[in-house]
């Protein structure tokens, strides 16, 4: 009773979830719709593994945190850093710009994560060094999945991925 | 005042009605800034922010409710002095320090000596609270209070705008706990007022100055490049300090840190000074003495007004039944009397700078807001922290806050100023952190203090016993290490864990706060190689505590002991 008072009645919620949402696959997809370009089904079960997942850097898509920015591999720190306000003016949820779907809040956790990641000098060269190995190892998509980068905060272990794309 | 008549509180159990849906122009949410001590309405005016004056002219408001024979009567349109009601012990105020809180907190017993009863029992229920009526102790709760008084402003700003006024930002202070907001929002409801925003005063204040940083940067044709705030605001009841970085009119909020520190503790300080056995004399709460320990309050009061221009002022009380106090009192003494409260400001500063990773010298403006920001020795603080010698000045202290909430509520309402007045975002940042009861009786955060919102974090425990078939989730928020510390927002059981060995079974617990701050916890038994958990995931709403929660999770220690533990599978690499 208390939430239903706390409801911002009148407002819509920038994303809600589905009741429908209740196996893992729906919980997983309910993030799903957040993150259209994840790739779901499969990655879902395997990602409860990891300790603290960072959504946004699960998709296996080509997308690297740069094109999430929409700047250069070589863009300085203020490049970056006007990218991110550029891009939370639009896509935050307060902004308010965008229709409904494409503001739902999940765009700019992606967005947020990429310029927590690329402004830090020293998760960013780590993270470069991986963007790097990955697509020299495999020819294909520049999906990072499988190198281990033991305790960087943008990274974690994922052993099980590892042995499924070898 | 014809149409006051129609408004009422509507009861507890009431969700407001969903009247309004749609309309051609959306309705600017208007700012609200209840202080302990006063308040303020603000609206975005089309072109500007314009406080609203009530009928007395005034745009700030003294917070509190008369109870009378007939109908309350709140501050707002109240035309008896506050000083004089103060007396009788039919006002209640202070509200804003006693909302959501049970009978066992420090704040809840320091609150015992204001001229009107507030009674506790020790158990972790919430206070009794008490109006004299006819010499008879009336109860009332702070939400009630809290929400004629809302009924009263919302009164005031219709008349004022006239339109209805519906939707509402209202600043809160950074050391609120979810519980509380869920009792400032009820008694919004309560009020047929809609919360459209919370937000943290300091982060208010952050998003005036980004305004303000945008409008210079317009004038000079300048770059608008990025410039750190450090704001340190102190009221009555509260302190918060927040360090932003503002650019383009974007305001990121990098660290938050608050306290329960304010200028009543200095009000209390003092007049024990001046009464040593003030809390004996005061204790039984008979009608003279409540008289008495108001012409005490009032007094010690204007004193400590008075101080903020005066190296020392005069003290001449006369308490009766043969108490009197007459004395000279020196500024020097009052910082001396206050010097743990001084201290605390000091280290709850240092606390927000380091947890921004700035130095000092990184700051480019300190700003400093609230009623106690007159106070010599709290400006004197801030600056010998900030290292400099000139403070922010181009906003006025005891209306930053509530400017801010106005500007927040023009934004959230998805209005826009062909000047780009309005071209204004604040990416706002967790006060505190947010986790559940985990090895042993640890705290384990899942989303950690000033993490920007909004944001989806996930963690994996496991059992700790063999075979265990269920886990308990007792969700906390606050940043002590063991969980008794920390604020309780709820609790719930996992089921249906299949048999395996400890360590083995994999339970995810993810938490989501929205833009609109609203907490959903997520968890549930993953099975590795399966497409399907073994039973349903869970979906709460936190907070799902109620009043008198005081005790639940001794109860459930209680029962359950350690048989329903969980553990971390691996420790986190992130700070």
């Amino acid at each position: 009773m208390v939430q239903s008072l706390a409801l911002p009645a009148g407002t819509t919620f920038p994303f809600s979830h589905q009741s429908s949402s209740l196996s893992t696959a729906g919980f997983r997809s309910d993030r799903g719709v957040t993150f259209p370009r994840r790739n779901a089904p499969r990655a879902s079960i395997y990602a409860a593994a990891v300790a603290e997942a960072q959504p946004a850097l699960e998709r296996r898509t080509t997308a690297s945190l740069y094109d999430v920015l929409k700047v250069k591999e070589n863009a300085s720190a203020k490049e970056i850093k006007a990218a991110y306000r550029n891009l939370a003016k639009l896509y935050h949820p307060d902004a308010g710009s965008l229709p409904e779907e494409s503001s739902d809040g999940r765009h700019f956790i992606e967005i947020h994560e990429a310029y927590a990641t690329l402004s830090d000098p020293v998760s960013r060269d780590l993270y470069d060094l991986k963007l790097n190995l990955s697509s020299r190892r495999r020819g294909f998509g520049s999906s990072a999945d499988g190198i281990c980068v033991n305790g960087s905060e943008f990274y974690p272990t994922r052993r099980w991925e590892t042995d499924q794309c070898w | 005042m014809a149409e006051q008549q129609a408004y009422t509180v509507a009861s507890d159990s009431e969700t407001t009605g969903e009247e309004k849906t749609s309309s051609a122009y959306p309705e600017i949410a208007i700012g609200i800034d209840i202080g302990t001590s006063q308040c303020s309405v603000a609206v975005w005016n089309g072109s500007q922010v314009e406080l609203l004056r009530n009928t007395r002219n005034r745009k700030l408001m003294r917070s509190y409710v008369t109870f009378k024979d007939e109908a309350p009567a709140g501050g707002v349109s109240d035309e008896l002095a506050h000083e004089y009601d103060m007396l009788s012990g039919a006002a209640i105020f202070n509200m804003k320090r006693l909302i959501g809180r049970v009978d066992t907190d420090p704040v809840v017993h320091a609150s015992k000596s204001l001229p009107f009863l507030v009674q506790t029992l020790d158990i972790g229920v919430r206070p009794f609270i008490a109006a004299l009526v006819n010499n008879m102790w009336r109860s009332t709760t702070p939400e009630e209070v809290l929400a004629i008084f809302l009924v009263e402003l919302r009164a005031m700003a219709e008349v004022k705008l006239k339109r209805p006024v519906r939707n509402v930002v209202l600043t809160i202070p950074v050391s609120f706990s979810r519980f509380q907001l869920t009792r400032i929002e009820r008694a919004c409801a309560m009020a047929g007022l809609h919360v459209l925003r919370l937000m943290s005063e300091p982060t208010a204040v952050a998003l005036l100055y980004a305004q303000q940083q945008q409008q210079s940067a317009h004038e000079n044709m300048g770059s608008g490049s990025e410039k750190i705030a450090l704001i340190f605001n102190m009221g009555a009841g509260y302190s918060d300090v927040a360090i932003t970085a503002t650019a383009g009119g974007v305001s990121q909020i990098k660290a938050l840190a608050g306290s329960t520190v304010g200028g009543e503790d200095l009000l209390q300080n003092l007049m024990h000074h001046l009464l040593p056995n003030m809390d004996d004399l005061f204790s039984s709460h008979g009608i003279e003495q409540i008289k008495r320990m108001g012409l005490l309050r009032v007094a010690t009061q204007d004193a400590i007004h008075k101080l903020s221009s005066d190296i020392s002022v005069p003290i001449d009380v006369d308490l009766g039944n043969g108490t009197k106090i007459s004395k000279v009192l020196k500024r020097t003494e009052f910082e001396e009397v206050n010097k743990e409260i001084f201290e605390k400001c000091e280290a709850l500063i240092k606390r927000c700078l380091q947890a921004a990773k700035l130095e000092a010298e990184d700051v480019h403006d300190v700003i400093i807001v609230g009623g106690c920001s007159y106070i010599p020795k709290v400006r004197k603080i801030v600056t010998s922290i900030c290292k400099r010698e000139e403070l922010y000045s181009g906003m006025n202290p005891l209306e930053a806050a509530v400017r801010g909430a106005a500007l927040e509520g023009a934004v959230a309402s998805g209005i826009s100023d062909p000047f780009g007045n309005l071209d204004l975002l604040t990416i706002q940042a967790t006060p505190l952190s947010i986790g559940i009861q985990a090895d042993g009786s640890n705290f384990v955060p899942i989303i950690h203090q000033n993490t920007t919102t909004p944001v989806r974090k996930e963690q994996i425990f496991t059992t700790v016993h063999d075979n265990q078939a269920e886990a308990l989730i007792i969700v906390y928020e606050g940043d002590e290490k063991t969980e008794e510390e920390n604020h309780l927002l709820g609790y719930f059981k996992i089921t249906g864990i299949p048999p395996a060995p400890k360590g083995v079974p994999e339970i995810n617990v993810c938490m989501d706060i929205d833009a609109s701050n609203v907490l959903r916890v997520f968890a549930g038994v993953m099975v590795r190689g399966t497409q399907y958990p073994p039973t349903p995931f869970m979906e709460v709403r936190m907070p799902t505590v109620d009043d008198g929660h005081g005790w639940s999770t001794q109860a459930l220690h209680k029962t359950y002991g350690s048989t329903l533990d969980l553990v971390t599978v691996q420790k986190k690499t992130q700070h």
